[in-house]
């Protein structure tokens, strides 16, 4: 059953593979040529869309075509005919074009940090790649570590659903790129901060050596609160202009020293709170993630098996 | 050949589709170790109701036996003791035909490698060819030899006829014949080409407007059924007790065909034998005379048929 199921996806897999080279002979090409020319720039802001689309593009055409092809061309109703039960038949399937899947996205992603590190451009930090980045900033925390396998493994459960409820490799395709790009912008948007408690670190002025480790890490919300307060009050925002006022007539005044800012916010009961990720949650935050998007795809396997279950021809 | 579990059972079994009923209040029994011919016009659900005795449709109402267990539990060993042979033919176009056995071979317990060979080699389909690259009627064979190296207790046949040449049909319900002699498989057929059918099968399902109208020995349904010609101002011969299931009238004659358990004994009927061909005629005829508008064209035609049963008898 190993073999068929290999055999059967065979020309999708190397359909994919092959485009997959063709990628990587270009990464390859232009990591060595500007490694020495340093003046050629490959990289501009749209290609972070690109690196950040591809996970999601590689899983849905793998997994899209994995149901929805057999019950175009019908063979669905000659595989489910023979001795091997639907669940099974699909659990094979499955497993072949799922490793497939997180074997390209791993090496890919190392193939990437390479590559970063050998152009030395990269929009999220001054330089270096990927490998001197702040990983636990969004661009570097996406493409580094394992949530890229994550991402792709959802990617393809969610093509192989589509697939069996739409019918249509290619419109389960198309419909699943937008629902992997709003996945993938709720939860780095609205999720990713707060799957570990964040750090908090106040001062007088929000400046100084002190706030390194601040900056290493992924600011979150700064702001000016009263002094007895680590975050907004119930019902209010991080907005500074609902605590500063004392703070900016005092700010206002002429010839104020260097540390004027640190007078004026002890002055006006106030400090400054600045509530981050520390680059230490990184690990714990990518396990969460990944695993989060892997539920998400087990889920979408559940509905896909009950719908194969109660398939109606 | 008769055991106590039929190879067949249904009970009011139904499928319906969005508006319209694909087959409806179907119940007959099939006792293993037969070969049956489901004979009907196009669009009388003989494709709906193998489907769903294959198990890859689920019916809307209604209750399925196959070979004493219900196909909607699909365990492994109830999918290997039938096999079933798709009106669409399915197989994976991109295997070569070799390959297309080692599917068969992986997916089946009891399967036959040796047979399925020499089947092959007999129709001269060598298996290094490309599944794509076969005529229809020599993919219809390889889905065949499938089906039949599968060894199963139940072979469900939908048109298997269809796209072979009169020698391969000859050929194929020999190897049916067979099949049910050495391992006492149970054949279940759908067809149009009735002559055929006449020869090889010793029970007949006649399907007609989503119902079964007739399910029985071969034997018996000749018995009951009887053809009459007498003056069209003849005794109705449902005094005597019979059912009409079509009548044509051409000028001053009537022609009918009669469902009569007992013998007709009124003298001014003339009574025949029928064929087969007549018996699944006439019901096909009365289903279309039930939902057909134009009935003038139509009876001009049954006037031809007429006259060649005559010559017939």
């Amino acid at each position: 059953m190993n073999w068929v199921a290999w055999r059967v996806q065979r020309s999708q897999i190397i359909a994919v593979i092959v485009a997959v080279l063709v990628f990587a002979l270009w990464l390859l090409v232009t990591g060595v040529v500007t490694g020495h020319s340093q003046t050629w720039k490959y990289w501009t802001d749209a290609d972070i869309y690109v690196l950040y689309a591809l996970p999601g593009v590689l899983g849905l055409a793998l997994g899209a075509p994995l149901i929805a092809s057999e019950s175009n061309l019908g063979t669905n109703r000659l595989a489910w005919t023979q001795s091997v039960t639907r669940t099974r038949w699909l659990a094979y399937k499955l497993i072949v074009g799922g490793i497939v899947t997180a074997c390209i996205v791993i090496a890919l992603g190392f193939l990437l940090e390479w590559w970063t590190g050998a152009v030395s451009i990269s929009p999220f930090t001054n330089s270096g790649g990927f490998s001197s980045a702040v990983h636990i900033q969004p661009t570097a925390f996406d493409l580094t570590g394992i949530v890229a396998v994550g991402y792709a493994l959802f990617a393809y459960c969610l093509g192989v659903a589509l697939g069996a409820f739409i019918r249509r490799p290619g419109w389960a395709f198309a419909l699943g790129l937008p629902i992997f790009a709003a996945a993938r912008i709720l939860v780095q948007g609205s999720l990713r901060a707060h799957l570990v408690a964040p750090a908090i670190f106040t001062n007088l002025s929000g400046e100084g050596p002190s706030t390194l480790p601040v900056n290493d890490g992924w600011l979150l919300h700064s702001a000016l609160l009263p002094s007895n307060l680590l975050g907004p009050p119930p019902g209010k925002t991080w907005a500074w202009s609902d605590y500063t006022k004392s703070y900016d007539i005092c700010r206002g005044k002429p010839n104020l020293s260097d540390d004027g800012a640190a007078h004026c916010a002890a002055l006006s009961h106030l400090h400054f709170v600045m509530q981050y990720q520390p680059e230490s949650h990184y690990w714990a935050l990518q396990g969460i993630e990944t695993a989060i998007f892997l539920g998400l795809g087990l889920l979408l396997l559940g509905l896909t098996v009950m719908k194969i279950k109660r398939w109606r021809n | 050949m008769n055991t106590p579990t039929p190879a067949v059972e249904t009970v009011g079994l139904g499928r319906r589709y969005r508006r319209k009923w694909g087959l409806h209040d179907c119940s007959f029994t099939l006792p293993q170790g037969r070969v049956a011919a489901l004979v009907g016009p196009n669009g009388a659900g003989k494709s709906t109701l193998l489907r769903l005795l294959a198990g890859i449709s689920i019916p809307s109402e209604g209750t399925i036996n196959v070979l004493g267990q219900s196909p909607r539990m699909q365990s492994a060993d109830a999918l290997s003791r039938v096999a079933y042979l798709d009106q669409d033919r399915p197989l994976y176009t991109d295997f070569k035909v070799g390959e297309m056995l080692r599917l068969g071979r992986e997916m089946n317990p009891r399967w036959d490698d040796e047979r399925a060979k020499r089947h092959l080699e007999e129709l001269r389909i060598p298996l290094a060819s490309r599944v794509k690259q076969l005529s229809g009627g020599q993919q219809a064979q390889v889905a065949l030899t499938m089906c039949l190296a599968k060894k199963p207790e139940l072979l469900l046949l939908d048109e298997p006829v269809a796209a072979l040449d009169p020698l391969a049909r000859e050929d194929l319900m020999q190897i049916l014949l067979q099949s049910v002699e050495d391992d006492g498989t149970t054949v279940l057929l759908s067809s149009h080409a009735v002559t055929d059918l006449a020869t090889v099968c010793d029970y007949v399902i006649i399907l007609s407007a989503s119902q079964v109208q007739f399910a029985g020995e071969l034997d018996h349904v000749l018995g009951v059924h009887r053809l009459l010609i007498g003056p069209v101002d003849s005794v109705s011969p449902t005094l005597d007790g019979a059912t009409i299931i079509s009548s044509v009238i051409a000028g001053r004659q009537s022609t009918m065909l009669v469902r009569a358990e007992m013998p007709i004994v009124n003298p001014s009927w003339e009574v025949f034998e029928p064929t087969l061909e007549e018996i699944v005629l006439a019901y096909l005829r009365a289903d279309a005379t039930a939902s057909q508008t134009r009935i003038e064209p139509l009876s001009r035609r049954e006037r031809k048929s007429r006259n060649a049963i005559r010559i017939v008898q």
